[in-house]
């Protein structure tokens, strides 16, 4: 992940991304813990619309990887495919945990 | 330099902004929710606020009208921040907002957010009808449609459903109300959101609002009709739903409006417990009819006995008159229970009360009381037994007179009975009120509603059997009239009976 080019793009300081991308992952975490917990509760509702909050804080950020899988999960969610969308948002959960493992190096 | 206030509940979007809008130079507030805001606007006034439209505790489009509605807010500069801009474009020129952003990467955002911070210089009658810009590049946004979909129809359910919902925090703030809600609190929306709800309720029953509110076991609690608790004048009941799944705590209230229910659940028990009564009355003195009999009939042949042996014993004629005075009794309280055989023919109000004025005149004049009578010859007539309706005018005078005898026991400009007659239309059908009204101790509200039962008086024991008006309420009802009572204790009694019109 080029934190460089990323903030050049989104004409930002490199410090002041990362600040933001911290926040990315906090909240990107907090989120797919709660959508979890909606698809083992099947509610669809709750689901797509933290689906739809991830999808936001992607194209806010610029990071096009993270835009595309959280708009998969909106239409798995859709779907109706719970056990589908529960492993995408796994998938998205390690990407996570690898982006935050880039910002602490 | 501007004071700008940016309200979103994405911590990423709050913290894009303060930087954007800091490194310019710019005082920024921030706030996660539409509560939050106003809490921040009590004491600081913003030139700009940038605001979320999708949030929890108070959302973008209700934001806006509270600050619309707010004269030392009005003015500020609103900017919308949003991710449903396009769907939402017929509505935000309602919402009271100057621009609109459509949310998106941050660069561009970032252009947008400035161009509007130049714009917001503009003289608030000059500014321009709202715009939204950066829509241009929105992504697809077909799960956005589907989740306004489904928030609008819950929308319409809850603006047509008739039971008040609100939405609460957990410190109490309203945060949503539906137009039913509304209408039984009776202030607008914009000034019930934030308020506590529990001053929203009479002073008496704030702390059981409070108890059943604070609930430690989050569990649902019922204030039921058994005791419903009072708002606005009017009578309600609460159904309180604590959300579990969210980490904020919020808790559903649904109102209803029992006012009209409890009145008609009143009118029924009071009918049913003089049914009751009625029922008790005529089996005890058809029982204690018999045995009076036969002590009178002893006493006599005692009396008669006491007279052959030449004995002068008044005890017999005691006797007798005693029974004498519980057989009275005993027909008084027939009286209230009993159909009655007579004919009903018909008759002039106006008769029957100088007829009843005739007997009790004089009394009031001894103990001047100004008695004024207003009743046209032009009233239509009644069908009734007169003696029986003379019975309960006698009845309601003579409480009147004892009354005003109480508060005045001498003379005084203030001791007068008034006495009208004129027709009303209640149901469809015409009746003739014949009102008197006294200006004597009155009646307190808490025995209001059994003075109509039999044996009870407020009067010491021998001035009273407690049957008058009991009596009173049967004749009336067996009428087909209405017998009705309004008082305020101190100050004035107003006794209206109603009976129909030929």
């Amino acid at each position: 992940m080029n934190f460089k080019e990323l903030s050049k793009n989104l004409g930002l300081e490199e410090e002041e991304y990362i600040e933001l991308f911290e926040l990315f992952v906090e909240t990107g975490m907090e989120d797919l813990n709660e959508l979890l917990i909606a698809i083992d509760m099947s509610s669809t509702e709750k689901a797509a619309r933290i689906a739809h909050s991830l999808k936001g804080a992607a194209l806010n950020m610029g990071l096009n990887e993270f835009h595309e899988l959280a708009e998969t999960i909106g239409k798995t969610v859709r779907a109706g495919q719970l056990e589908k969308t529960a492993q995408i948002a796994k998938t998205y959960q390690e990407k996570l945990d690898t982006a935050a493992g880039l910002v602490k190096c | 330099m501007k004071k700008i206030l940016v309200v979103d509940n994405h911590p990423i979007m709050l913290k894009f902004m303060s930087q954007l809008l800091e490194k310019k130079g710019h005082q920024v507030w921030t706030a996660p929710d539409g509560l939050s805001a106003l809490e921040i606007l009590k004491t600081d006034i913003p030139d700009i606020i940038f605001a979320d439209l999708i949030m929890p505790n108070i959302d973008g489009k209700k934001l806006c009208r509270i600050i619309r509605s707010i004269p030392k807010l009005k003015d500020i500069f609103i900017v919308i921040l949003s991710a449903i801009a396009t769907e939402e474009e017929p509505r935000i020129v309602d919402y009271g907002a100057d621009v609109c952003i459509a949310k998106g990467p941050f660069n561009e955002m970032a252009e947008h957010v400035l161009t509007a911070i130049e714009h917001s210089d503009v003289e608030p009658t000059q500014r321009p009808k709202v715009k939204i810009i950066g829509r241009e590049k929105l992504f697809k946004r077909e799960i956005t449609k589907e989740l306004l979909a489904s928030r609008k129809h819950f929308e319409a359910t809850l603006n047509n459903i008739s039971e008040g919902i609100l939405e609460l925090t957990s410190e109490l703030k309203i945060v949503y109300i539906n137009p039913a809600a509304v209408s039984i609190i009776g202030i607008p929306e914009e000034t019930a959101l934030s308020k506590n709800f529990t001053g929203l309720f009479n002073e008496k029953h704030q702390k059981r609002i409070m108890d059943s509110l604070e609930n430690p076991g989050r569990k649902k609690q019922l204030i039921s009709s058994e005791a419903p608790a009072e708002l606005n004048d009017k009578q309600v009941t609460l159904n309180i739903i604590p959300i579990k799944d969210d980490g904020q705590n919020p808790i559903l209230v649904i109102l209803k409006d029992v006012t009209q229910r409890k009145k008609m659940e009143a009118q029924l028990q009071h009918a049913q417990r003089m049914e009751a009564i009625g029922t008790l009355a005529a089996g005890v003195a058809h029982e204690i009819n018999n045995p009076i009999s036969g002590i009178m009939g002893y006493a006599e042949i005692l009396k008669e006995r006491y007279h052959e042996q030449g004995r002068d014993e008044d005890i017999p004629s005691k006797i007798i008159r005693e029974s004498d005075r519980i057989a009275e009794i005993v027909k008084n309280l027939l009286s209230f229970a009993k159909d009655w055989q007579e004919e009903s023919r018909s008759a002039r109000i106006k008769d029957i009360l100088s007829n009843t004025l005739g007997m009790i005149k004089g009394q009031m004049a001894k103990d001047n009381i100004k008695l004024s009578v207003d009743v046209s010859n032009n009233l239509p007539d009644i069908k009734a037994r007169s003696h029986e309706i003379q019975q309960v005018f006698l009845n309601i005078l003579s409480n009147a007179h004892y009354s005003l005898n109480q508060r005045f026991p001498g003379p005084n400009e203030n001791k007068f009975l008034g006495i009208q007659g004129k027709t009303v239309k209640l149901e469809d059908q015409n009746y003739v009120r014949t009102t008197c009204y006294d200006r004597g101790t009155g009646i307190p509200i808490n025995i209001l509603n059994k003075i109509c039962d039999p044996f009870f008086s407020t009067k010491p024991p021998g001035n009273g059997t407690g049957l008058g008006l009991s009596i009173s309420h049967g004749i009336i009802k067996n009428h087909g009239g209405k017998l009705l009572f309004e008082s305020v204790e101190g100050e004035y009694t107003k006794v209206m009976v109603d009976l129909p019109a030929m």
